[in-house]
């Protein structure tokens, strides 16, 4: 009786996943580069914890800075409406070093790199996962370096690098999982 | 019946002991097997659920930056346990990492299997895989195990069940074998005077009384 109980119920899950990925298959179209950068932005919040003092109170919400010119445009629109550790995902444009404040994660644009050094040092002493796609951001103790590598077929993916030592500096505790991804760690 | 019916008192004592005592324990031992076989089956899908939930768990991330090659080295972890011959995830429904990689595709199913698990030459079980925050399901771990060690067990269980049935029986049929004396000898005795009474013609005879049952009563 429990076995053919759990037979339907498995049935019924089956069905109702079916639909679920058929619904999920239809909207989905292969993703743009921005639109995988986006998506790496969330999970990276994903798989980190932030000290409690991170955030302005229990009901604050996940900030998402972005600094300098905005790469993403309505790419970043995938990981709209989204939750992180239970907090609403906010996304907050900064054109200059001055305005950044009251985030959690910043993603330095290209047109910030030859600033860097300045930014990281005005971040140091604050648990703000720092993400860049710029050469030498790990160097310059950026937390995460997106790497953009081709592929065999033409095609091309993201990866990313891990200045482990910066994070753990700024009391964010990065999930070994996330490490493990990695294409590369810098530990000291 | 009739053999069964000419056989001394004696025999007749010691075969229905001995047939009501083996019909007990095989049926207890069949009973024992069916358990058995029942919890063993049952232990190897509750294990492979602990095995495919912990590698799922520790796929959650590949899955996520949806890196394939990484959840392959976490499933090829699980080539150390001998009874796993497949181990498979499946991301937005189709497959996406394999382990052995030497598998050919017809070998595994194309799209994802729906959660749950079912006994076919193998064992087969589906998990989901899930968000670490949002419990979400995010994929699914597929994982197939040979059955060949849980028949072995099985096989082994009947050899020591059958074993212990037959030493049982043995046990049975030497302790029935003074037990049945308390009823069988008054009447043996009984038996033993009337043939006296008849061979010799002696009245005089009279049998010995052991106890105060329905033998006893006749004497």
């Amino acid at each position: 009786m429990r076995i053919a109980r759990r037979q339907f119920l498995g049935h019924l899950l089956a069905a109702a996943l079916a639909v679920a990925l058929a619904w999920e298959l239809s909207a989905q179209t292969p993703l743009s580069p921005y639109q995988h950068k986006a998506l790496y932005l969330f999970n990276f919040a994903k798989y980190t914890e932030w000290p409690k003092d991170a955030f302005a109170g229990d009901d604050a919400p996940f900030v998402l800075g972005i600094l300098g010119k905005d790469p993403f445009g309505k790419d970043l629109e995938v990981i709209k409406g989204k939750t992180v550790r239970g907090r609403k995902l906010e996304v907050k444009y900064f054109s200059t070093l001055e305005e950044v404040s009251g985030c959690q994660l910043l993603f330095i644009a290209l047109s910030e790199t030859n600033n860097l050094a300045q930014i990281l040092k005005a971040l140091e002493n604050t648990s703000v996962l720092t993400i860049a796609e710029a050469d030498g951001f790990l160097q310059a103790s950026g937390m995460i370096n997106l790497v953009t590598e081709k592929k065999t077929a033409g095609t091309q993916s993201v990866a990313f690098e891990v200045n482990l030592a910066a994070a753990q500096k700024a009391n964010l505790k990065l999930d070994a999982q996330l490490l493990k991804l990695a294409r590369n760690v810098l530990r000291t | 019946m009739n053999l069964f019916q000419n056989l001394s008192i004696k025999r007749k004592m010691t075969a229905i002991t001995m047939l009501t005592c083996g019909v007990g324990l095989a049926l207890l031992c069949v009973a024992l097997m069916v358990l058995a076989a029942i919890t063993f089956r049952g232990n190897l899908v509750s294990e492979l659920t602990m095995l495919a939930d912990v590698t799922g768990r520790n796929c959650a991330a590949a899955v996520d930056f949806n890196q394939p090659d990484d959840a392959v080295k976490t499933l090829a972890n699980l080539g150390s346990d001998q009874r796993l011959v497949a181990a498979a995830i499946y991301r937005e429904g189709k497959l996406w990492a394999q382990f052995p990689g030497s598998l050919t595709a017809s070998a595994l199913p194309a799209e994802s299997p729906g959660i749950g698990h079912r006994y076919d030459r193998a064992l087969e079980l589906a998990r989901p895989i899930l968000d670490p925050l949002s419990h979400k399901q995010t994929g699914t771990i597929f994982l197939r195990a040979s059955l060949d060690q849980l028949h072995t067990k099985l096989r082994q269980f009947v050899g020591i069940a059958v074993m212990l049935l037959l030493l049982a029986v043995a046990v049975a049929w030497l302790v029935s074998a003074r037990l049945q004396r308390v009823i069988s000898e008054p009447v043996l005795k009984l038996a033993d005077t009337a043939r006296v009474v008849s061979e010799k013609k002696d009245y005089g005879v009279r049998a010995q009384k052991l106890g105060n049952d329905e033998v006893g009563a006749l004497i």
